[in-house]
């Protein structure tokens, strides 16, 4: 029986999100806890947000594959490769799953923050736009490359590479989303590249 | 029918891992014994179409498996060695995975399927327990489970009841027995029990290349009348070894058991010995090791 490209790929949304649980936990505990920081500030007269604060949504994409992928062993004959499914597809429908999620979860956030920032009486939607957005989706497209295109110990070293960049680049890249800079464009292409290029190392050829 | 006609694979460093495996697999449980090393899973790997052989011809029935390996996935089961797809996930949930992934794209075929084959295997009970909690015989009776999905008429085994406990290593043999009567299915192994209590036929491989391949008790029998054994202390052993070809050796209670490959009786107090297939594949391996 050969399985259909539309069950392949809901398939994946699926499973992926099960194995995510763990990550969205985590994402609730921060925010959860995060609420409890704010709203006790805003009772005791404080602002409740600072125009300074940054929002790590770039580092927590670019990490989330290295979470999907972790058990995965893309190189080599892996035992998935046993199953009626184009390994090159399988591998992207995960990939896309993984960036369903993620951006749901970024979409969670937002609306946290776009809600806090109400109960804040502060400017909401200033506030939200300042969410790197397109960095966001570029820095899990980058993460993705990386499981799926570099062997061990190639991805771990460039992973830890990819992470302390980003965390000292969290303000330039919201400025640049902020002002509207071409940036971010550029290096959401160049993330679907990297991801295209790496997934072409897994077509089977015979 | 499973046919391998000169199947050999050389890897990129120039390790010859398969030497001209010739191979023709019937129907019912089939072993393939071999020390560490000997090309058993380079071979697992080229059937299952993980890897594809640097020369010679795989056939299952009329498909040709190198050329067109996507047609046998559909109809192959595959246990490997392990398996690490996502721990976190329960039983159920990722048999199901696994069966949209084989094609079973019904929601109430695939729960019948995925409820079946949990009763079959015995994890009904804990269908809701993540796989990262289940012990080695639980997932390797998990495996199984994954591996007759889609009633699979080719199944291979990959080393399976390596570091199972004898309790969990008898209820998967009793397993592999009831699915082996109407498949192929290829047990590849070091344990030379798992082959005699479960095989028809077999073969020995060593050095990549088949040093051996019959019935079992077929090949007991060939043996019969060259296998002896004597009983000595632990500190004589240099000394046996120096003059006979000596199979194996094992303790009981305290003392040395020797078993030797002998056409003639070797006197020296030597008594023959009823063989067993370890003997059969103790004596290939050493008749395979003077040829190098």
């Amino acid at each position: 029986m050969m399985p259909r490209w539309r069950d392949v790929l809901l398939e994946q949304i699926r499973i992926v999100g099960l194995s995510l649980r763990r990550e969205a936990l985590i994402v609730g505990a921060v925010l959860g806890a995060g609420t409890l920081l704010i709203v006790s500030e805003l009772l005791a007269g404080g602002p409740g947000f600072d125009s300074r604060e940054t929002f790590p949504t770039a580092l927590f994409s670019f990490l989330i594959p290295f979470a999907m992928w972790r058990n995965d062993k893309p190189f080599g004959p892996a035992f998935l490769w046993t199953l009626p499914v184009d390994r090159r597809r399988l591998a992207l429908a995960k990939v896309f799953a993984g960036g369903l999620w993620t951006m749901a979860m970024v979409g969670v956030f937002i609306s946290w923050l776009f809600l806090l920032a109400l109960l804040a009486h502060a400017p909401a939607l200033q506030i939200v736009l300042r969410v790197p957005v397109i960095a966001t989706a570029a820095t899990y497209l980058f993460g993705s490359a990386m499981m799926l295109g570099l062997r061990h110990p190639l991805r771990w070293l460039l992973g830890a590479a990819g992470v302390m960049f980003l965390l000292n680049n969290l303000n330039l890249m919201e400025a640049y989303e902020r002002f509207r800079q071409p940036l971010p464009i550029l290096w959401l292409g160049l993330g679907l590249a990297a991801l295209w290029a790496a997934a072409s190392r897994h077509k089977e050829t015979r | 029918m499973l046919n391998l006609q000169d199947v050999s694979h050389v890897y990129p460093n120039g390790t010859r891992a398969l030497d001209h495996v010739t191979l023709s697999v019937p129907r019912g449980m089939y072993g393939l014994l071999g020390p560490n090393g000997a090309g058993k899973s380079t071979l697992m790997r080229a059937i299952a179409t993980l890897q594809t052989p640097t020369e010679g011809t795989i056939r299952f029935g009329d498909l040709d498996v190198i050329r067109e390996p996507e047609k046998l996935r559909r109809t192959l089961g595959y246990l490997p060695q392990d398996f690490g797809v996502y721990p976190r996930v329960s039983a159920y949930q990722m048999l199901d995975h696994m069966a949209v992934l084989k094609g079973v794209a019904s929601p109430a075929d695939r729960r019948t399927t995925v409820e079946t084959l949990l009763h079959q295997v015995n994890l009904w009970s804990v269908r809701r327990k993540m796989l990262s909690g289940f012990s080695g015989g639980m997932r390797q009776r998990f495996g199984i489970a994954q591996a007759l999905i889609g009633n699979p008429q080719l199944i291979i085994v990959d080393e399976p009841t390596a570091g199972l406990d004898p309790e969990e290593r008898n209820r998967f043999l009793n397993l592999l027995a009831e699915i082996g009567e109407n498949v192929v299915v290829i047990l590849s192994t070091h344990i030379v029990e798992d082959v005699s209590d479960l095989c028809h036929r077999m073969a020995v491989l060593a050095d990549g290349r088949v040093q051996l391949e019959g019935a079992p008790q077929e090949l007991i029998h060939s043996t019969r009348g060259r296998i002896w054994m004597k009983v000595i202390d632990r500190g004589e052993l240099s000394h046996y070894r120096e003059q006979y070809e000596i199979l194996s050796t094992r303790l009981f209670a305290g003392r040395t058991v020797l078993h030797v490959l002998s056409d003639r009786d070797p006197g020296n107090g030597f008594t023959s010995a009823d063989a067993g297939l370890q003997d059969v594949y103790f004596s290939t391996l050493a008749q395979s090791r003077r040829a190098a």
